[in-house]
């Protein structure tokens, strides 16, 4: 470790006699004072380890500060002791009182092997619990309770919040009218005596001042004059005064129901405390302890008899993250320190865990009962970053109760010239445009940052390597609107992972293993079937399930019937396996326990592989499914108890973590919320949507003395109580300091870089960015909006996915025959590029004009995502193990077909190719092959069309390279004469249809048109194996050509145009016309048909 | 009377030493006896013993539990089973400590401390009087020692397995056993009880020879504490020290054991000795560690995988390892009576015959082998309900534990039918498709066992039982083979005899490896100490243990001959890092190389053979393909970069009309040959969504609840009634509120939207009662060309200027959503009646009217959201919806029922019944997108 600053040592070595609060701000080397402070009490003053407690509110903190204690008493040579830290008592709040419970279960009166129940298991009973407790009711009370606007839900969140204060239920308070109101109201009046008000607003002050002998009573009637009082205007120097008059205006009205109010509050605590009753019996009735009971109890163990035994095992006690502390945790360090030292670390500036009742005054307390040490030094951040932040939060925090404490830096820096701080805040009509645009400036300034090298690390101990992605951070309040940040990150094609979503419950993955569980208990149910069947599990559309109309559950029905014509086999089996399937699981429901029956089925469908493979975010989905396992397991619950307690909690919008997975090696951005970047860094922090503002006051609200508020139902609209505005002040307040102490958090992750992005519209919030903007400091620059934008308006697909796969796997420019699997089909895939928009300018052959014509579907996959293999159909491209099959009859064609025109450019029209060129231009060929070219030859010679040419000067295999409707092709004709003008295509194909052909014949046309040759109205196709000539017209390009374009601009659409030549096509298996294919479709016996392909 | 202590550290041959001598005795004829630890190891070792002797005639190879049941002549099976064990403790603390005898925890706890002290080998009377004289009355210490002394007596001579082994040591005190050689092999410490035993032994025998893991260089190495304690309190002059560890054929392997927890500082290089993998979670480890094997190329036989404990992680391996098609085991004991089949079959007979505890039926219940595994509180429950006396064979549960239950008591007096039963229990083993070789082996087994109990025909159950029983108490299930091509998952505890070329040693995360060690809840430990320093009654401290927990890491560190393959979940469940074991972060001090390697997944399983099959990734390739939403390259990205898809996702905004337009396939021809209003409204809103309510017919289950719909139906209801009856709306609401919630729980929501709709019911039936209704509940039908429009108009009234509909409306729309979403609606009505004046909706909650009328009612319906129309304003709609209704029979019949969300703020989970149907999800996200620009584009436009 490196050594101590002065006000480091001076925290650190300070007297082991005495109590102390070091305040340290934000990367100033908390932990590191923590530590050297614990090595110094066992080195320097010899005290044991075990009588050293130390406290953090964090798993992470505690086991890292274990870790660092253990390392350094290593590295100072005292193995010994660096052994007994392994079992020191560093430990988070939690897990420490978990174990003086189990230690001292006799006098807690808990079962000693208690479970620390998960918040599934909790939140099902706290539910049982308040069902019970509402149902057994009075009449009375509960017809009083049912004026409590939320009902039940809101019994739920009071209780769950005042289970985190040291005070029992029946300690609570409802909200009361404001005792002093009538007082303010005459201090108001006595103030506006002495004011010049406007005429009306005089005569109304006039009418109050008349009014005012019946003040004492609060007489409800005054109602009407406050509120035409408060809409009167007033002069601005009067607003303070007038909002004071509003205030008790509104508070007046609220009298009204006081009544009212008070029977519901008075209500409310009864039925508390008998949910805490009843909760808590359910709870140990099963040997369970909830996370918040480890408090409770262990407050309660540590004021019994034991307490102080407990205490006086210690000798020292140090917490980490002080500010982070609970009212109900304060009454517990206290007890704790009676007989010890405290040395509490802790930063109010940093404290973000109101949500879950931190107060922040507790860590203000210690240090009024403390000597006190300022750590200054921070190691963090570029002195540039820290004058920015220190003026900032001076600035922020101002009026607001927060001692400003400057930071000042410590590490060595290598100069910038740049400015540090940079911020983005696009001009927005709405909230929802303005994160938009805000979102897609801040990727491409992360995009121009990392890929333009502009960045470059720059502490004086590290080596000066460029920012990469993996350096930066995007942090955010919320995860609410995280899909946009993804997003716009997504379009800039900048790698980013969500560090620990919290959608747990709400992912797809999960719930449709939830919809099988329960359709396994009741299969009759139509609409959890055709989610599970859908779902990669089974794997077949919507239609298909349409197909099976008949009685009986729909899984099932598979089994009972014929195949419909409209299911193809491929996917009729796969219907008959889940089936099949599905059955024996109903079998192994009751026998099973659920973790075994998760397993199956996930393990027979291959639900978390295909989710892996299928999903873009498919590690996580498969994170996600071994994660429903391993809970499935632990539960022992059936599994419809299990699936539905999955649903239920998605449908509470209850928060879950998502499976971790390993990722911060990642080159990669990443996203998380400022809780999750608590005590972590990076060289770029971008902090977004710091112009969003939260709307509406909280409907609970619970003081930590006990007061809390609520809302009285009513129609159309819910009432709040007297006393209420008072204390949704107080909250929003507390909310607000939060709120910039969150920012603190935020602001102060930075090492180097800091982005503050936020929209402008009407309605954002203005606090934060606009003085920024108004008045920037010399460490800030303001960006560009406009050219941002531009910059963000360009989708450009970033490095091409395909430059990203190559280097990975070193793929072989196409693909070979002998691939050892569908993974070089995959290479094959990847090595696509997507295509980009408006690619100009697209040269298209004519063939591909055709075959878009014909099938729009098929175009795509042969000649966009070039699937059509010349050597192989899709059977062995997608089966490479399998034997290679003997020549299909229709490549066979395909080769006669080239013979035939190579052959025939040779001779004059009329004439008949020899034999030995026949030979040359079909090298191996059969006899039969040999005969049936020959013969198509001879015949054509003889043909009147043919023979009328003979002669006459004409093109053979003329190429042509023209435009047709704008787009540039290519292309070759067969023959051609121009005088009369003639146009000749040869055809192989077997029959004589000619009306997938007119494009072509309009193409060419359209191409000797361009050439400036003469242009005949009509085409001739010799069908030389059907025998037959056909005029055919031309078709009009003009729609064609359009849709063309529109396909290769990306926007168009590939719809397939099922005719009867799907059943000889190539992409028949990967054809989505009528579904997803189904595994095994590469197996079907080889084609006996015949592709009419174009030649 | 030699006594000989043999000394070396991991792989020098101590075991190895022992079984030579051995062997050597043997064949010399002598009587020999070696004493190990553990089942496993004996069974293990006899083994290997075989190959030396070639053949064994006594057993010479012993646990302390085989080597009691031996010289005492009794069963463990005759033991008190924990289940009984449990409700004698239960009767006892209800005297000694009240306060906590119902917790089962605190009984456990009691029993493991009873353990204690049984094992400390000290008589228990005697125990009892010196806690009597050390702790004061009332002490927790003395309740303890009462309680102790009062659980022995509840025994009743019932013995547990700490008095089979006190009765062993008494009879070997009285009758001892001689023999030419005593070996100790395999431990390093010795309860109280196993010290006595030895001793005993060892004064009878010839020679005596006790191996223990030390360093005879030094021997206060950390590592061997305990053991150099062992060694100590044995006091044998007499040592022979081995030198070299011949185990590990790799150096680096040999200078980790060396070093390992010492402070020497020179490091090796791991080179590929040593890999250190870093995983994700828990379960992400297990499948690293299956894909190691699988991709390791070597086989199966040559993986040891070890963890601290294995305490819920069973599943979790063999699911992961199953996965990958790798067979593993758990090594344990295999005894027939022992195995979970074997318990069962047990207890099922017993409870048969009516010899089992009732207590004991509980595990029977709960195997799966039976009837199925009903939840834990169910057998809680059932449990208490014997406790409190209830009948057996009456469970207060499930009807699946109670028919199981009378099943059972039926085939009661009836051998066959037993046997039926359990050719039934066969047939549902091969069934089973989880059923592993060894259950599979097992089940066999047991079917042999009943087949040969049928064969003794005419046998009265209980001789058949008693034969059964008989047999399953000598047989064993063979321990299994370790020549057998498996992976071995075993506990670290059961790890010191096994050897293996790779080892994976799991979970070395800093909080379960060293497990955290926490204060006995009786006696500290600081009464211990202080009742050994007064009364010289030495119970184990509990800091001992401490020491314990490296010597188990160096221990499983030094079972690979090879390669150590060391993992550690670097998150919790919830996300929070766990550091890695302080023992893992020493161990890799000594050696260079070892970095955590952190492989992405997805780059693993891209291998066909691996994950997924080449079927498997057929229809995935084509589905990515060809599926919109999922390009190609976010496909291909998906499977080898996770961090290439956010560039390949690029491709979205464009395919959203990809995802529009891809039609669903396969559509009845003619799926709407009659249509309603809320069937256009649906089509209207989102054609897939019509697909499924319209077309495919499925709805999400609704709970029983007080939900909108059934507020709408019971309003509706009301309203028919009222307006055919002049009867108090009130008492008409009450009556049919009650009779449609009466299968429910209202709660307080529920009441309070009694209230209103209460309220809301009353002023509608007050405001429309006079009014000249001409009918409620209106069904019609009306052809458009060939399609039929059908629907229900909640009320028409006739006015002189024409027919007015009423249609209820019963959420909290406001005005323009109302008017917005179910125009439809009202325009399909104006269809269904002759001469329509006007169609209104009634919003009963909001108290509003939004609709339209002809200028001639402008005056009668009167309303905030109330337009005036003229006549031909309302033909026109008539015009304009005939065409809609044509219009989307024609695209439902040509199967255009893409996703195609008309107002994408219904697509949530809430607002849309399709939501956990729609599989195009980006379809949400990109609506959004297009409503943006829909609005600008109309802003644009203005």
């Amino acid at each position: 470790m490196s050594p101590l600053t002065a006000d480091q040592q001076k925290a650190a070595f300070a007297a082991v006699d005495g109590h102390l609060a070091v305040v340290a701000g934000a990367g100033t080397g908390k932990t590191h004072v923590l530590v050297e402070r614990y090595l110094h009490l066992v080195l320097d003053h010899k005290v044991e380890i075990p009588r050293i407690l130390a406290v953090t509110f964090t798993e992470k903190a505690a086991r890292e500060m274990k870790t660092r204690v253990r390392e350094e008493l290593h590295k100072r040579g005292q193995t010994s002791l660096a052994r007994t830290a392994e079992f020191a008592p560093i430990s988070t709040v939690h897990s420490f009182l978990g174990l003086i419970l189990r230690e001292r279960a006799l006098d807690a009166g808990l079962d000693p092997r208690f479970v620390v129940s998960d918040e599934m298991t909790a939140q099902l009973l706290l539910e049982e619990a308040l069902q019970q407790t509402v149902d057994a009711l009075e009449p009375g009370l509960r017809a009083t309770l049912v004026g409590l606007q939320g009902g039940e839900e809101t019994l739920r969140e009071l209780y769950l919040a005042a289970r985190a204060t040291p005070l029992e239920m029946r300690e609570l308070r409802p909200v009361e009218p404001d005792a002093r109101l009538a007082e303010r109201m005459a201090g108001f009046l006595e103030a506006c005596a002495g004011q010049r008000a406007k005429a009306k607003t005089g005569e109304r002050l006039l009418e109050l001042a008349r009014l005012r002998g019946q003040l004492q009573a609060l007489d409800p009637s005054l109602t009407a004059v406050f509120r035409d009082l408060v809409k009167g205007t007033v002069a601005t120097a009067q607003r303070d005064l007038f909002k004071e008059g509003k205030e008790i205006a509104k508070e007046y009205a609220l009298l009204e129901h006081a009544e009212a109010a008070r029977a519901v509050g008075e209500a409310v605590v009864e039925v508390l405390d008998r949910l805490d009753r009843r909760y808590t019996e359910l709870k140990r009735a099963d040997g369970l302890v909830d996370f918040s009971d480890l408090e409770r109890e262990g407050l309660k163990l540590l004021r019994s008899d034991a307490g102080p035994k407990i205490a006086a095992e210690y000798d020292h006690l140090l917490v980490d993250e002080y500010q982070d502390t609970s009212r109900i945790q304060q009454a517990i360090l206290d007890l704790l320190a009676q007989s010890c030292r405290r040395f509490g670390v802790g930063d109010e500036k940093q404290s973000i865990y109101r949500f879950r009742y931190a107060d922040v005054d507790v860590f203000r307390e210690l240090q009024g009962a403390s000597a006190v040490q300022l750590l200054g030094g921070s190691f963090r951040s570029r002195p540039e970053l820290l004058s920015f932040n220190n003026a900032f939060f001076r600035r922020l925090f101002e009026g607001r109760n927060v001692e400003p404490q400057d930071l000042h830096p410590e590490a060595g820096w290598r100069d910038r010239a740049e400015p540090c701080v940079e911020v983005i805040a696009p001009q927005a009509k709405d909230a929802a445009a303005g994160r938009r645009l805000e979102a897609r400036a801040l990727a491409q300034r992360l995009k121009r940052i990392v890929e333009g090298k502009q960045l470059t690390l720059s502490r004086v101990d590290k080596q000066a390597e460029p920012l990469t992605y993996k350096h930066c951070a995007v942090l955010l309040r919320a995860m609410t609107h995280l899909t946009v940040y993804e997003r716009a990150l997504a379009e800039a094609g900048v790698p980013y992972v969500v560090i620990q979503g919290r959608g747990y419950y709400a992912a797809r993955e999960v719930v449709d293993l939830a919809h099988l569980l329960l359709l396994l208990a009741d299969p009759y149910d139509g609409y959890k079937a055709v989610g599970s069947m859908t779902s990669l599990m089974c794997g077949v559309p919507e239609g298909d399930l349409l197909q099976l109309q008949a009685e009986g559950p729909l899984p099932l029905r598979a089994l009972r019937m014929e195949r419909p014509e409209a299911v193809p086999q491929d996917r009729w089996d796969k219907l008959r396996t889940f089936a099949t399937r599905f059955e024996r699981w109903r079998e192994l429901m009751g026998r099973m326990s659920t973790g075994d029956l998760v397993e199956t089925i996930l393990r027979e469908t291959r639900f978390p592989e295909l989710m892996l493979l299928q999903e873009p975010d498919g590690r996580r989905r498969h994170a996600n499914l071994m994660k429903a396992l391993r809970r499935s397991r632990k539960h022992e619950e059936e599994p419809v108890q299990y699936a539905r307690a999955l649903l239920e909690f998605r449908e509470r919008e209850l928060r879950e973590s998502e499976a971790p997975i390993a990722s911060e090696t990642d080159e990669a951005v990443k996203i998380m919320t400022i809780h999750a970047a608590k005590g972590l860094e990076f060289p770029l922090v971008a902090v977004a949507d710091l112009s969003a503002q939260r709307n509406g006051t909280n409907p609970v609200i619970l003081h930590p003395k006990g007061l809390f508020g609520f809302k009285l139902r009513a129609e159309p609209k819910p009432l709040d109580p007297p006393g209420m505005p008072a204390l949704q002040e107080w909250d929003k307040q507390q909310d607000k300091n939060e709120k910039y102490r969150l920012y603190y958090v935020a602001f102060t992750r930075a090492q180097e870089h800091l982005l503050l992005t936020g929209a402008r519209y009407k309605g954002a919030s203005r606090k934060i960015l606009e003085p920024l903007i108004e008045a920037p400091p010399p460490e800030v620059r303001v960006l560009d909006d406009a050219e941002l934008l531009r910059a963000a308006e360009v989708r450009g697909p970033g490095p091409s996915v395909r430059g990203a796969l190559r280097r990975r796997a070193d793929l072989p420019a196409g693909i070979e025959r002998d691939d050892a699997g569908a993974l070089k089909l995959l290479e094959r895939i990847a090595a696509i590029d997507v295509p980009e928009p408006d690619a100009t300018p697209y040269v298209a052959g004519a063939a591909d004009l055709v075959e878009f014509a014909r099938c729009p579907r098929r175009y795509r996959l042969a000649r966009m995502l070039r699937l059509d293999l010349d050597a192989a159909g899709p059977a062995e491209y997608f089966d490479f193990n399998r034997p290679t099959p003997a020549e299909p009859v229709e490549r066979s064609r395909r080769r006669l077909g080239t013979a035939l025109h190579e052959a025939l450019a040779e001779i004059e029209p009329g004439g008949v190719p020899s034999e030995e060129a026949l030979r040359r231009h079909l090298p191996g060929a059969s006899a039969k092959e040999l005969e049936q070219l020959s013969g198509w030859c001879s015949w054509l010679a003889q043909t009147p069309l043919i023979q009328q040419i003979g002669g006459r000067p004409v093109e053979k295999e003329m190429p042509f390279f023209a435009k047709v409707g704008g787009i540039p092709v290519r292309g070759v004709i067969d023959l051609y004469a121009p005088d009369p003008a003639l146009l000749v295509d040869y055809k192989t194909s077997r029959s004589a249809d000619a009306e997938p052909y007119e494009v072509q014949i309009a193409i060419y046309l359209e191409a000797l048109r361009a050439l400036g040759l003469k242009v005949p109205a009509t085409g001739h196709l010799v069908f030389v194996d059907a025998q037959e000539v056909v005029e055919v017209e031309p078709r009009p390009l003009e729609e064609l050509v359009e849709q063309f374009r529109e396909a290769h601009r990306g926007a168009g659409s590939y719809p397939p145009q099922p005719g009867k030549t799907c059943d000889f096509c190539d992409f028949r298996d990967v054809c989505l016309a009528d579904g997803v294919p189904v595994p095994g479709a590469g197996r079907r016996p080889p084609r006996q048909g015949r592709l009419p392909g174009l030649e | 009377m030699a006594r000989v202590l043999i000394l070396g550290r991991a792989g020098t041959g101590k075991t190895r030493a022992c079984l030579e001598r051995l062997a050597e005795a043997l064949r010399q004829g002598r009587r020999a006896l070696l004493l190990v630890p553990t089942y496993g190891q004996a069974e293990f070792l006899r083994l290997r013993l075989l190959d030396r002797v070639g053949g064994l005639r006594e057993r010479c190879i012993e646990t302390f539990s085989s080597l009691a049941e031996h010289v005492t002549g009794l069963r463990l099976r005759g033991l008190m089973p924990p289940a009984v064990c449990d409700l004698v403790a239960e009767g006892v603390l209800r005297e000694d400590f009240p306060e906590a005898a119902e917790q089962a925890g605190f009984r456990a706890e009691f029993l493991a401390a009873v353990k204690e002290i049984k094992e400390n080998g000290a008589a228990l009377t005697q125990a009892v009087d010196k806690a009597r004289a050390h702790f004061p009355e009332g002490a927790r210490g003395r309740r303890l020692f009462d309680a102790c002394a009062h659980y022995v007596e509840a025994q009743g001579g019932r013995m547990d397995h700490a008095d089979l082994l006190t009765r062993a040591r008494d009879s070997l005190r009285t009758d001892a056993r001689s023999y030419d050689l005593l070996l100790v092999d395999g431990f390093h410490d010795f309860t109280g009880l196993e010290r006595q035993i030895v001793d005993l032994l060892a004064d009878a025998a010839a020679e005596t020879v006790v191996t223990l893991p030390l360093d005879p260089a030094d021997r206060m190495s950390p590592v061997f504490v305990t053991a150099a304690r062992t060694a100590a309190a044995l006091g044998y002059r007499r040592t022979v020290e081995l030198g070299e560890n011949r185990r590990c054929t790799n150096p680096a392997l040999r200078h980790l054991e060396q070093r390992l927890f010492t402070a020497v500082r020179d490091r090796v290089t791991a080179a590929d000795a040593v890999e250190w993998i870093r995983c994700a979670s828990d379960e992400d480890e297990a499948d690293r560690l299956a894909r190691y094997v699988a991709g390791s190329g070597r086989s199966f036989r040559d993986f040891l995988l070890i963890r601290r404990s294995w305490d819920g992680m069973h599943g979790l391996y063999r699911a992961a390892f199953r996965r990958h098609g790798i067979p593993l085991r758990f090594f344990g004991r295999e005894q027939a009576g022992q195995t979970p089949a074997g318990r069962a079959t047990a207890l099922f007979l017993r409870a048969l015959c009516g010899t089992a505890e009732p207590a004991e039926l509980m595990p029977l219940l709960r195997s799966p082998w039976f009837y199925g595994a009903p939840p834990s509180d169910q057998v809680d429950r059932w449990a208490r309900h014997l406790r409190e006396g209830g009948d057996p064979t009456e469970h207060p549960g499930t009807p699946q534990v109670r028919d199981a239950l009378h099943a059972l008591s039926a085939l009661k007096g009836s051998l066959p039918a037993v046997l039926a039963e359990h050719l039934g229990v066969r047939e549902l083993l091969c069934r089973e498709p989880d059923a592993d070789e060894d259950t599979a082996r097992a089940g066999r087994f047991f079917v042999e066992l009943f087949a040969e109990a049928e064969a003794v025909a005419g046998l009265e159950l209980a001789d058949a039982a008693g034969r059964v029983l008989r047999r399953l108490g000598s047989l064993q299930v063979a321990t299994p083979d370790r020549r057998f091509d498996c992976v071995y998952g075993v506990d670290v505890l059961d790890a010191r005899q096994w050897e293996k070329p790779v080892v994976l040693v799991a979970g070395l995360s800093g909080e379960s490896f060293p497990r955290r060690i926490r204060q006995d809840l009786f006696l500290r430990d600081d009464e211990r100490q202080a009742f050994a320093d007064e009364q010289g009654f030495a119970l184990p401290l509990r800091a001992r243990r401490e020491d314990e927990e490296r010597y188990l890491f160096y221990v499983a560190l030094t079972r690979a001959r090879e390669r150590l393959v060391l993992t550690h979940p670097a998150f919790d469940e919830e996300g929070t890092p766990r550091p890695p074991s302080p023992y893992l972060d020493e161990a890799l001090q000594h050696l260079d190389g070892p970095q955590p390697r952190d492989v992405p997944l997805a780059e693993q399983y891209v291998q066909p053979d691996d994950a997924v099959s080449t079927d498997d990734l057929l229809p995935i390739v084509a589905d990515g393909l060809c599926r919109a939403g999922l390009g190609e390259g976010a496909l291909a990205a998906a499977l080898y970069d996770r961090n290439a898809v956010p560039r390949a996702l690029l491709a979205w905004p464009r395919r959203l009309e990809l995802i529009r337009s891809r039609p669903i396939t396969n559509l009845p021809t003619d799926p709407a040959r009659t249509l309603s209003a809320s069937g256009i409204n649906s089509f209207r809103r989102c054609p897939y969504l019509f697909l499924m309510g319209r077309v495919l017919r499925v709805r999400p289950a609704r709970a029983q609840a007080l939900d909108p719909l059934e507020r709408g139906r019971i309003v509706h209801e009301v309203l028919e009634i009222a307006a055919r009856e002049e009867r108090d709306p009130g008492e008409i609401f009450d009556e049919i509120f009650a009779e449609q919630t009466r299968n429910f729980r209202l709660g307080l929501e529920g009441e309070a939207a009694r209230r209103w709709m209460r309220g809301a019911v009353v002023r509608a039936v007050e405001e429309l009662r006079h009014l000249p209704v001409e009918d409620v509940e209106y069904k019609f039908e009306v052809p458009v060309e060939d399609v039929i429009l059908r629907g229900r108009i909640d009320r028409i009234d006739r006015y002189p200027a024409g027919a007015l509909v009423r249609d209820y409306k019963t959420g909290k729309q406001k005005l323009d959503d109302a008017y917005a979403f179910e125009n439809v609606q009202l325009d399909t009505y104006l269809m269904a009646v002759e001469d329509p004046a006007g169609a209104v909706f009634e919003l009963l909650r909001v108290g509003e009217r939004v609709g339209f009328v002809v200028p001639e009612l402008k005056d009668e319906i009167t309303g905030k959201g109330v337009q005036v129309l003229g006549r031909e304003e309302l033909q026109a709609r008539r015009e304009h919806m005939r065409g809609i209704v044509l219009e989307v029979a024609r695209k439902a019949r040509a199967g255009e029922l893409a996703v195609h969300p008309r107002d994408p703020e219904r697509c949530t989970r809430t607002k849309c019944d399709g939501y956990d149907l729609c599989r195009v999800a980006r379809a949400r996200w990109l609506a959004k997108d297009a409503r943006e620009k829909q609005k600008r584009g109309s802003e644009e436009a203005l």
